[in-house]
């Protein structure tokens, strides 16, 4: 018999964006969670650029939230508030240990002590086996000088896990006072951008300004004759690199006629004189980069206080997990993070939180949590890792979404806090604040639809000050709103309403109103797809015994054993003429049985 | 699905002709060349190479010879169906043909159902969803025209000009999509009058298939032609009268007499079916009330009206409402009894009918002629390039193509409203998945509906 040091529920390994989220979400739906760290000093730890956010990301922030998630709260907070139980140096975590059953019992340190647990979620980030390159240096290192994983890539082997090899970059810190900011064109922050939280009415922050900057015809020459010495021409790095976040060599080389780029100072925080060069991550040598950083307009005299790098780990294969993020072969092993080939701390934390309900949910004796396509970039996030898989840093974009007009930011409260609730997830105050908020855009709508707008010399002066057309007989406020021109800020000047709307309502009835007919057609869209989601493959299918089936559909579809007809459609090298025959013969046995 | 099998059948028309062939695909194609053929000397092969003609007698269980053949074999998946098949090249004749076919079953084959062959080919990914139809419309084609337009598209021209529009625009939504998520980066911009530029001449193209696309389920399907009127008005003559003259094929709708009598005219390759229906009028009992009802449904369900007036009897006021309500597009008015002393006043028909009106007499047979010419020109008289140019022949593809050219049609409008580049995208999506469904890239539910409804499969 193992002897345990102690036994846990659920065992997180790893306290990155993943980490924290998964190892949450298990504890707050009453599991007794362990994580575990390199470093107790790096908890979701920003090593590679100091933002979160933007385009699609920012949707996964709220989807977390909306689901119960930390990261919104604490983005918007800028306070971390993690409790560990238990750290150890060097490579945490050695061993899982699996029986003959083909289940996670428990975890061993490399230290060596054992934890006995009933699911362990793997959130060990670009650590396993990673290499530091910055030019002709090389060094085996996590991140930010963090130790790597040694050993976790052995015992996954071992475990039956297919490993890849992937890259990925930053670019260097300068020191903010030898920066020239009179040369570049600032960018300061946008008052009216609202929190990420669903909890918080506003962002209480100090705001402070990036600048604009570009690169020279001088930085784009020197890249050109170092090339030679950049890892990645040379042929020293072999993982794949994200091709929608290019290093400053990957721009220059394929996009030869531009004669300049982009590139933002970002602060790395209040308390620090660090700043973030964004837009310049690059593996060239040490020498190189001073000459090449300091030929960027504003960036002269700049002084390097960290060099930019590259770096090099093993992820996971991610059509090995299903599309609950545990593993198809070893019950109770789940997976998290850029582990799994994604790339962001988004994307990070969105399967992070998914882990962990599924990892509390698998505890409970409970159905999985899975997040549809229509539902949440989460749900696309997953999805596309678990059937498609990716040979490159996975990073979400909206054009993933084929929903994206679903998937707002504004409503993600409305696609997942009632479904976090019921898991257990989702406090009590913070389902009360989103039913008094659903209560609130339900009556301002109506209102909306209710009150007539009566032509009036003010009105009419007003609407064209704003270049809209006269009103020559009375319009409902709703139809006003239709007009692309008119905002809800508009109509709270033309006939406010009796209450005063909180912004997140305004947002809603404003994207509700302006966009409901684009909005109609792709919840039509996913109604006729949902009819394929909702098909069941029965589990016990062998599809080598479908003769119309071609040979590597039925190969990937034994190995990948899709839930649903529509999962089965969206594994590579699964055609649509597939999927009819698969229909076809689900319909054939209906027939049969009749 | 179990397609261990392997099935058989005669693959050329019944009756006489200079040669038969039967056909056989599946697992046991190869068995059944050596079992059944026998070489100039009696003796039997027991291999076969594929792609090689053979010549020898089918021979039967006593090595009787029963015809002198050429066959070949085909490996899988190199074949029509993408099976093994075996194919016999024998004389013409029903009764040696089938002597054939039955040494064949005898190896261990079994009839094959209707399109069966095709339907093994489609699910061997021989050919696409819009192949496959095509196949099925030559078989059930009932005039020469609508089976020379299904082996055309069969031929999988069509099929790629759908797939060229279907690539073309997502290409271009590709683009939109990437101006979406990199914006920021001030890598990729949208020209947005280009795209605009594109996306009108994509919906001309499909606005010109649409043009015909009436004209081509006409033709593929026949024109559903109803014949309404009062009761007495000769109706039923009439119909009488085109069966004679015409050689019309006649059944009748079993159930009740007042149901639907149906006759099948073919003008000039156009498959005109004429139903007569139950005179109109204030109906008596409840059987004849439901007799009128259904009637007066095909107003809307019949591709033409040939509303018939009786030209010796006053306009009744009842009929003068009910035709002052008819489509005149798809109505041509009869006044019929022409052969008699006209009472009905042809103004006073005009006054409440501005559509066409012929005289016709259903015992002599007047004006039948233009009546049917009417027929044909109103349903291909518009076609520009002639009947063998129509790319649009099934109501489904036209449904599709009406869905993208309105989704592309709304993407042009959000376009020049400078709307934001996810609605384009929006747009775009739809129109792909509409044109997808014609050639089975977007697989749905109804698609498969249909290879049912067509395939016979597990009937």
């Amino acid at each position: 018999m193992t002897h345990w040091q102690e036994d846990f529920d659920i065992v997180v390994i790893g306290a990155g964006h993943a980490g924290c989220e998964a190892g949450l979400a298990a504890a707050r739906m009453g599991c007794r969670t362990a994580v575990f760290t390199i470093s107790l000093d790096a908890v979701a730890l920003m090593a590679c650029n100091p933002s979160i956010g933007g385009t699609s990301k920012g949707h996964i922030v709220r989807e977390v939230d909306a689901l119960g998630g930390q990261m919104g709260l604490t983005i918007d907070t800028t306070c971390i508030q993690v409790r560990m139980l238990n750290t150890a140096k060097g490579p945490a975590v050695h061993s899982l240990r699996e029986t003959r059953n083909g289940r996670v019992t428990g975890v061993r340190l490399a230290s060596g002590e054992r934890f006995g647990c009933r699911g362990v979620i793997v959130a060990a980030g670009v650590y396993l086996k990673s290499r530091v390159i910055v030019g002709e240096w090389i060094t085996d290192s996590g991140p930010s000088g963090l130790h790597e994983a040694a050993g976790l890539s052995g015992v996954l082997t071992r475990l039956g896990f297919r490993l890849t090899r992937f890259k990925t970059g930053t670019p260097a810190r300068i020191d903010g006072r030898s920066i020239d900011t009179s040369l570049m064109e600032e960018q300061p922050g946008d008052p009216g951008v609202g929190p990420f939280s669903f909890m918080n009415q506003r962002v209480v922050k100090n705001q402070v300004s990036c600048y604009l900057t570009y690169t020279t015809a001088k930085t784009h020459e020197i890249i050109r004759e170092n090339l030679h010495r950049s890892p990645l021409y040379a042929g020293t790095i072999e993982g794949t690199g994200p091709r929608y976040c290019p290093s400053i060599e990957d721009k220059v080389v394929r996009f030869a006629d531009k004669d300049k780029h982009q590139v933002f100072i970002e602060p790395e925080g209040l308390h620090t004189r660090e700043k973030y060069i964004q837009g310049l991550s690059t593996s060239l040598p040490i020498d190189v980069q001073w000459r090449m950083y300091r030929s960027v307009i504003g960036l002269q005299d700049a002084v390097i206080m960290r060099p930019a790098y590259a770096i090099e780990y093993d992820c996971v294969d991610p059509t090995q997990l299903q599309t609950t993020l545990q593993s198809r072969d070893i019950g109770g092993l789940f997976f998290a993070g850029q582990i799994n080939g994604s790339s962001g701390y988004e994307e990070a934390a969105g399967q992070g939180i998914l882990s962990g309900i599924n990892a509390a949910r698998m505890v409970q004796g409970k159905e999985p949590v899975i997040l549809s396509r229509d539902q949440a970039y989460i749900g696309v996030l997953v999805d596309d890792l678990a059937l498609k898989g990716t040979r490159e840093p996975y990073r979400m974009m909206t054009s993933r979404a084929e929903y994206r007009l679903l998937l707002r930011q504004d409503n993600a409260d409305q696609r997942l806090t009632e479904l976090g609730y019921e898991i257990g997830l989702v406090t009590r105050e913070r389902y009360d604040t989103y039913m008094r908020k659903m209560e609130a855009i339900e009556q301002e709508m109506d209102r909306l639809r209710e009150t007539v707008l009566a032509p009036s010399e003010d009105v009419n002066a007003y609407l064209q000050r704003i270049e809209s057309s006269a009103l020559k007989s009375g319009i409902s406020l709703y139809d006003l709103l239709k007009r692309p021109e008119i905002g809800y800020g508009d109509l709270r000047r033309l006939s406010p309403s009796p209450a005063e709307t909180p912004d997140a309502v305004a947002e809603q009835v404003e994207v509700q109103t302006r966009y409901e007919g684009y909005i109609r057609k792709q919840e039509q869209q996913a109604r006729r797809a949902a009819k394929m989601e909702k098909t069941p493959l029965p589990k016990e299918l062998d599809y080598a015994g479908i003769s119309g089936l071609r040979l590597e559909a039925r190969q990937k579809l034994n190995e990948m054993r899709p839930l649903s007809l529509g999962q089965a459609s969206r594994i590579s090298g699964v055609s649509p003429a597939d999927i009819a025959v698969l229909m076809i013969y689900l319909k054939k046995g209906e027939a049969k049985d009749e | 699905m179990n397609r261990d099998d392997t099935i058989a059948a005669i693959s050329t028309p019944p009756g006489v002709g200079g040669i038969a062939i039967v056909r056989a695909s599946g697992p046991l194609a190869h068995n059944i060349l050596s079992e059944v053929l026998a070489d100039s000397q009696g003796n039997k092969r027991t291999q076969y190479r594929p792609r090689q003609v053979y010549h020898g007698w089918v021979v039967d269980r006593e090595r009787e010879p029963v015809d002198e053949v050429l066959a070949f074999y085909l490996a899988g998946p190199n074949s029509y169906t993408g099976e093994d098949m075996a194919e016999i090249q024998g004389h013409g004749g029903t009764a040696v043909a089938e002597q054939v076919l039955n040494r064949v079953l005898q190896a261990g084959a079994r009839l094959a159902e209707p399109g069966e062959f095709s339907e093994r080919a489609f699910l061997n990914g021989r050919m696409d969803l819009s192949q496959a139809e095509d196949v099925m419309s030559l078989i059930s084609a009932r005039t020469a025209s609508a089976a020379r337009i299904a082996s055309r598209h069969m031929g999988g021209r069509w099929s790629r000009q759908v797939r060229e529009l279907y690539d073309g625009i997502l290409d271009r939504l590709t683009q939109v999509e990437a101006a979406v998520d990199f914006a920021e980066e001030g890598l990729v911009t949208l020209d947005r009058a280009a795209l605009m530029k594109e996306m009108q001449e994509i919906i001309r193209k499909i606005d010109g298939w649409l043009a015909d696309a009436d004209a081509g389920r006409l033709l593929m399907e026949g024109m559903r032609t109803a014949i309404l009127g009062r009761p007495n008005v000769g109706k039923s003559s009439l119909l009488n009268r085109f069966c004679e003259e015409e050689r019309a094929i006649v059944t009748e709708s079993p159930g009740t007499t007042r149901d639907v009598l149906e006759a099948e005219i073919n003008i000039k390759g156009l498959l005109i079916r004429l139903l007569d229906t139950a005179g109109i009028r204030e109906a008596g009992d409840e059987a004849e009330r439901i007799g009128v009802s259904r009637a007066l449904s095909w107003i809307e369900r019949a591709d033409r009206i040939l509303y018939v007036l009786d030209a010796a009897a006053p306009l009744g006021p009842d009929e003068r409402d009910q035709i002052k309500g008819l489509p005149k597009e798809r109505t041509l008015l009869l006044l019929n009894k022409s052969d008699l002393e006209p009472v009905i006043d042809p103004d006073a028909v005009h006054g409440v009918f501005p559509g066409a009106v012929i005289p016709v007499s259903a015992k002599t047979g007047a004006g039948l002629e233009q009546v049917l010419s009417w027929l044909y020109e109103s349903a291909l008289g518009d076609v520009g390039g002639g009947i063998h140019e129509i790319t649009v022949i099934r109501a489904r593809h036209a449904q599709a193509l009406t869905g993208a050219g309105q989704a592309l049609k709304s993407a042009v409008k959000a376009l020049a409203g400078n709307m934001e580049e996810e609605l384009i995208a929006t747009d775009l999506r739809e129109a792909a998945l509409a044109l997808g469904r014609i050639t089975g890239q977007s697989v749905t539910e109804d698609m498969v509906e249909r290879i049912f409804a067509r395939f016979c499969v597990g009937k």
